[in-house]
């Protein structure tokens, strides 16, 4: 009884405790939020070879999706031969699995089906999301991609970006080859097809074209090519420099650096026949690297015109510029950041006499920083829903594009070995 | 001038006779002196005597000092008089009036903002305050019992929740701790309606029952008639 009178007391105090029937009752606010763990076993009574290959996309995929956090199959408990597709929820729970992705596949010839689904330990044995894929065995990386934007739409009700493409720079013994791949790295090919210095790809939104400028015929000209390669149609060759593209986000303009009266400037040019449609800046400054922002209404490019090389955004429509760098004394190559509603904008700092990446939220100011002390790290660019990024870098892992979250927060993969620039993230893949 | 032998003779008599004189005055009044005590008791010497303090009469020695150079006070230069033109003409010199010195403490400025030092010592093995975010620390703004308030931070430490999850619902968890500090039962006393929020209560109530039981900690004796109950925790996400 006088226990109970003592916690009377401390109710009546104010201080987060309450008596229940039978004992005390307290108030817990502030959980620690982290990334979802997944377990993604590898499939059994499947073809072996084909089952690790599909658990290591799914892997590599929901890792840098940046909501999961994928755990060491090492740990499982559960018996995967008795399970097969099912779930013993209380094996998984004890490893600290949140879902659990089961999958079987079959290949019969040329052809493979696939049937994954998703289960969510805390809702017991029924899958919360099952797909069935069928195609031919050629088709398996992007059959495997299509499950995992499954997955991360369950979770987030946004499209992943597994299935997009990079686009980049290759420098191999004096030549520069804009290629593409897989945004994990896979399935690389070159767009532009010369031996001269090529660079500065840019995706066009709906990922059918890519621009670049190439010296193939000495001058630094702007070219459209087909986003799968071919032969490539000159958009801008005006006299001096025709470089930087970015296009709108309809897809019918791009702002590029053209130096044509002597002094780089930023335009706006049309993307049909490369005219001129507005001209963004005019002072006597150095001004490139264009890069339009997701509403269209805004482009941000670097400048000297305060003494060293800053962002500044500027109306699509032209008028004055404002800066919204100010860390440091060199800042370059600026990217906006697709995520809805995000003002978000990535680039390449000089910090210390190294070259990382950062991101600038435009509103808040807040400074996010994605690399550190690992090489060098240039050209940042945007997966299709702004949730990764991907850039070049020198460091210790090989020089190569890798991959980080946009959120700075777990380590970069890299998904593309070599000495490479220009990296530029390809739109969401066709569902 | 020439002095005569007479003047000379009567120089030499007076001298010796003034010399005579003097000698036989002095030795009358040493005399004189024997001859008053000779008769007399010697008298104490402390009898006229203050008692002092020893320390007290102790007398205080002058310190030594270094030999001091003489300075001499250079002559006052008197400025040349001249004209000047207004950007050249210095302010004119003016006696300084007296400034009112400042009330203030000289050790002021020893004073910093801020103490940088080294914290030496051992640390306090439990932070004093509510550093875990609990109100059950026992500082004086986080008054409570230490021992709920450890058990609530390692509540708290063992209760993760994945990020991309909703986070209504409150979940109301319970434990019962034996004396000895085990956590001899603990369950999901109310489900919030989100089964992954009641699953991530259940999985730190389970971290917390492998935490205590692996280092308990013996409840104390003031606290052990509350403990015969329940103790339940109504989780929260965030505020």
């Amino acid at each position: 009884m006088r226990a109970l009178a003592v916690l009377a007391v401390l109710v009546a105090s104010g201080m987060g405790v309450a008596a229940a029937d039978d004992g005390v009752i307290i108030d817990v606010t502030g959980a620690k939020r982290g990334k979802y763990p997944i377990a993604v076993p590898v499939a059994v009574g499947s073809d072996a070879a084909v089952a690790r290959e599909i658990a290591e996309i799914q892997s590599f995929d929901l890792g840098v999706a940046g909501y999961f956090k994928i755990l060491d199959p090492k740990s499982f408990l559960a018996d995967l031969e008795g399970e097969k597709l099912g779930l013993e929820p209380q094996k998984w729970k004890d490893v600290g699995a949140y879902g659990v992705i089961k999958y079987r596949v079959v290949t019969s010839g040329g052809n493979l089906e696939l049937e994954a689904r998703l289960y969510e330990v805390s809702k017991g044995t029924t899958a919360v999301l099952t797909k069935t894929y069928t195609g031919t065995k050629a088709d398996l990386r992007k059959l495997t991609h299509a499950w995992c934007n499954e997955v991360v739409k369950y979770y987030t009700g946004e499209a992943g970006f597994f299935g997009s493409k990079i686009a980049f720079v290759a420098k191999k013994k004096g030549a520069s080859t804009v290629m593409a791949a897989d945004f994990d790295g896979a399935n690389p090919y070159a767009i532009s097809r010369n031996t001269s210095t090529n660079m500065l790809p840019a995706w066009s939104p709906g990922g059918g074209q890519i621009a670049y400028t190439s010296y193939m015929r000495n001058n630094p000209d702007l070219y459209v090519s087909g986003g799968g390669g071919g032969r490539p149609k000159k958009l801008a060759g005006y006299k001096g420099m025709n470089t930087g593209a970015s296009w709108s986000p309809d897809g019918s303009k791009l702002a590029v650096t053209l130096s044509k009266d002597g002094n780089p400037e930023i335009y706006v040019i049309s993307a049909s026949d490369g005219a001129i449609v507005t001209r963004i800046t005019s002072n006597k400054a150095i001004d490139t690297s264009p890069a339009w922002s997701p509403d269209g209404g805004q482009i941000a490019f670097v400048s000297d015109r305060e003494g060293s090389p800053q962002i500044f955004v500027a109306s699509a429509g032209g008028g004055a510029a404002r800066r919204v760098s100010f860390n440091g004394s060199y800042n370059t190559t600026p990217t906006w950041s697709p995520a809805k509603g995000a003002s978000v904008i990535a680039y390449t700092t000089r910090d210390g006499g190294r070259y990382d990446i950062v991101t600038l939220d435009v509103a808040t100011k807040k400074m996010t920083r994605i690399t550190q002390g690992e090489g060098t790290n240039e050209e940042p660019s945007f997966s299709p829903n702004g949730r990764a990024i991907a850039f070049a870098s020198t460091r210790s892992g090989g020089s190569g594009v890798y991959i980080a979250n946009a959120d700075g927060t777990g380590t970069a993969v890299k998904v593309y070995s070599g000495s490479v620039t220009g990296v530029d993230w390809g739109p969401a893949p066709r569902p | 001038m020439a002095v005569s032998s007479e003047d000379q003779t009567m120089h030499i008599v007076s001298g010796i006779g003034t010399f005579v004189i003097a000698v036989l005055m002095v030795g009358l009044v040493v005399k004189s002196a024997d001859w008053a005590g000779a008769d007399t008791k010697p008298r104490d010497r402390f009898e006229d005597m203050e008692v002092i303090d020893a320390a007290l009469a102790e007398l205080v020695k002058k310190p030594q000092q270094q030999p001091q150079k003489k300075f001499k006070a250079p002559d006052p230069t008197v400025k040349p008089q001249g004209v000047t033109r207004d950007d050249q003409a210095k302010p004119v010199d003016r006696p300084d009036e007296p400034v009112a010195k400042p009330d203030v403490n000289p050790l002021d400025k020893f004073d910093r903002p801020d103490n940088d030092d080294e914290p030496v010592g051992k640390p306090d093995e439990q932070p004093v305050g509510a550093f875990d975010g609990s109100e059950f620390g026992f500082g004086d703004e986080t008054r409570g019992d230490p021992f709920l308030g450890a058990l609530k931070a390692d509540l708290l430490r063992s209760w993760e929740y994945p990020e991309i999850l909703s986070d209504v619902g409150t979940p109301v968890g319970c434990i019962h701790i034996e004396p000895d500090g085990t956590i001899e039962a603990w369950e999901l006393r109310e489900k919030s309606g989100n089964a992954e929020l009641d699953d991530s209560v259940e999985r730190a109530l389970r971290d917390l029952e492998k935490l205590r039981d692996g280092e308990p900690k013996p409840v104390p004796a003031h606290l052990i008639p509350k403990t015969r109950k329940w103790i339940c925790y109504r989780m929260k996400v965030k505020e």
